[in-house]
């Protein structure tokens, strides 16, 4: 690597080029699928609702089930990848995300149980799940005793993610109906329970996540050299990294509850948008967030088009393309 | 600026230290591996907790106040290089700035003035957009010390600056920080730098100060022996000189 270019052209470059990629993908994603609509009718019907240009039956596909799944879409794609870049940094570890840490795992456990027990709130479960998950990772790799390694993060995070599975699934099967179903709608990930009033609180948490670690910016820059330096750099890391974990923890249990855990997007979106704008985070974050929206709306559309009329879960795309990914991450690392 | 450890101890690597810096002081800290000179400055820059004793800037507690003070008072140069991520070097000296700034406030024209003179005092000002994990081990070290110099502390604590340095700019930073308008402490391996340039000298050994004072008073051929079990020859004098100065 010789010359390394993060100039403020090449960034407004790429924040048009994505704003673009997302209008496009809205567009795709309202008007293709099972009954497609013509390119020219979403925006309209979108705009205006109005009934004596567009079809009522037009206006309903938008609006009760496409629009939502759509935005859904990039409310999770961008909730994910500002978490995932939060967590890699968080930890000082780039092969981190919430569903590899079992993050994810953790909160849709907590979500599965506020389902079933019905009178708690799912996203207050989630969010507790989140926790216990993340507290669960710290414990196992060894916070207090040993070094906090990349790979016993890793390993940390496959054993919790492993019990959170077991358990939701456990908790899924003892309510006997539609368990294989279910299952794979809270562990691979699925759009498909997308409508209005259902998606206004992620996209809320979402948003205000992303202005909190957009403010916060300046110390997870610090954060990414390292404990020492950071607190050379005047941040008091101890209660910083517990902010940031409660934070990521609302983030995660507001996307898992609505949408499933989804895998690699928090690892491969911010890998991918550090490489062309660097690590700095005011530039990184929102950045990620656009791109993650538009992956996930585009995954979605292709996960419910490409066998249609039947649905893949969306778990089964990101893992085909995240994991090698990770294996790719894995080799450079060893390298070093 | 003056700053003060009082009878520090901190679990079982350090016993009972004292230790001061006076304004415009250049105080080094050498002794074996091993002897605790890292973990002093930990203690001091705040990573690590004392079990006893206290750190005292003029008359505050550094563990009385939040880091952010801190960190406007001290400026720190660890000995942990920093790795994966993509910064450049510009954007790592600027973080120097950030104990100024409030959360989401600008850079203004003097913050971008101190990054250009610091890079410019470490020469690495050819080097500003460079990323900074492409840069070998001497490299990184001037940048994080151009970071040290913008963040405008009093007291500045190097962990062996002169690490990875080539005998030139090991020879620059002394300089830099000799200079009278700079209080600094730093821990040092070479004996023959740490007795040419620093005022004062802490010896330690085993977690505790063994000896103290001016460098030819008490880096004699006993105490060497006695530290670091070696026999050395005490000769007086420079042993290097740059060109064009000294």
């Amino acid at each position: 690597m010789t010359q390394k270019f993060h100039g403020g052209e090449r960034i407004t470059f790429l924040v048009l080029i994505l704003f673009a990629a997302l209008i496009i993908a809205i567009t795709l994603g309202v008007s293709l699928g099972s009954a497609s609509l013509k390119f020219s009718h979403v925006w309209g019907i979108i705009l205006t609702q109005d009934s004596s240009i567009y079809p009522q039956n037009e206006i309903s596909i938008v609006w009760r089930i496409r629009l939502p799944r759509v935005l859904l879409g990039a409310i999770t794609g961008a909730g994910l990848a500002i978490s995932g870049a939060v967590i890699q940094t968080l930890v000082n570890n780039s092969l981190a995300d919430p569903y590899l840490l079992g993050i994810s795992s953790g909160a849709c456990t907590g979500a599965v149980f506020g389902i079933l027990t019905g009178y708690i709130n799912v996203f207050v479960m989630a969010f507790f799940g989140a926790l216990a998950a993340f507290a669960g990772v710290f414990v196992i790799a060894g916070y207090k005793t040993g070094r906090l390694t990349p790979i016993r993060m890793i390993l940390a995070g496959l054993a919790v993610s492993c019990i959170f599975n077991a358990l939701t699934n456990f908790m899924i099967y003892m309510t006997k109906h539609n368990g294989a179903e279910n299952a794979m709608f809270w562990l691979m990930g699925s759009l498909g329970g997308a409508r209005f009033g259902r998606i206004e609180l992620p996209f809320m948490i979402v948003l205000a996540s992303l202005i909190v670690f957009v403010i916060y910016a300046r110390s997870l820059d610090s954060m990414l050299l390292g404990e020492e330096h950071a607190t050379a750099l005047g941040v008091d890391v101890k209660n910083f990294r517990r902010l940031m974990f409660v934070m990521t923890s609302i983030l995660t249990a507001a996307i898992t509850s609505v949408s499933g855990s989804i895998g690699f997007v928090g690892l491969i979106v911010p890998h991918a948008v550090r490489m062309i704008t660097g690590s700095n985070h005011r530039i990184v974050l929102p950045v990620s967030a656009l791109a993650g929206a538009v992956f996930l709306i585009l995954t979605d559309l292709f996960a419910r088009t490409v066998l249609a009329p039947r649905e893949l879960p969306l778990g089964i795309i990101t893992g085909f393309t995240g994991a090698p990914f990770f294996v790719w991450l894995l080799c450079r690392r060893s390298q070093k | 600026m003056k700053l003060q450890v009082k009878n520090l101890s901190w679990g079982k690597i350090l016993s009972g230290v004292n230790l001061f810096v006076n304004k415009g002081e250049l105080v080094g800290i050498v002794g074996p591996n091993g002897s605790g000179k890292s973990s002093l400055l930990r203690c001091i820059y705040r990573m690590n907790k004392p079990s006893t004793g206290e750190i005292l800037l003029d008359d505050l507690d550094v563990w009385a106040i939040n880091v952010k003070d801190v960190s406007k008072k001290l400026a720190v140069v660890p000995q942990s290089m920093p790795s994966e991520f993509e910064f450049t070097v510009r954007e790592i000296v600027s973080m120097g700035r950030y104990p100024h700034k409030g959360l989401i406030e600008s850079f203004n024209d003097r913050d971008n003035e101190l990054i250009s003179q610091a890079l410019t005092q470490v020469g690495m000002l050819e080097l500003a957009d460079r990323n900074f994990m492409s840069l070998s081990g001497g490299e990184k070290q001037r940048a994080l010390i151009a970071r040290a110099f913008v963040q405008e502390a009093e007291i500045l604590i190097l962990d062996e600056p002169g690490n990875h340095l080539d005998i030139y700019y090991q020879l620059e930073i002394m300089n830099m920080i000799s200079n009278p308008d700079i209080t600094c402490l730093t821990v040092m391996h070479d004996l023959n730098l740490a007795s040419n340039y620093c005022d004062r000298l802490y010896v330690m050994k085993d977690g505790e100060i063994y000896a103290t004072g001016k460098p030819a008073e008490i880096l004699t051929q006993k105490l060497i022996r006695e530290v670091y079990q070696v026999n050395a020859a005490i000769r007086p004098g420079i042993f290097f000189s740059k060109l064009g100065c000294c």
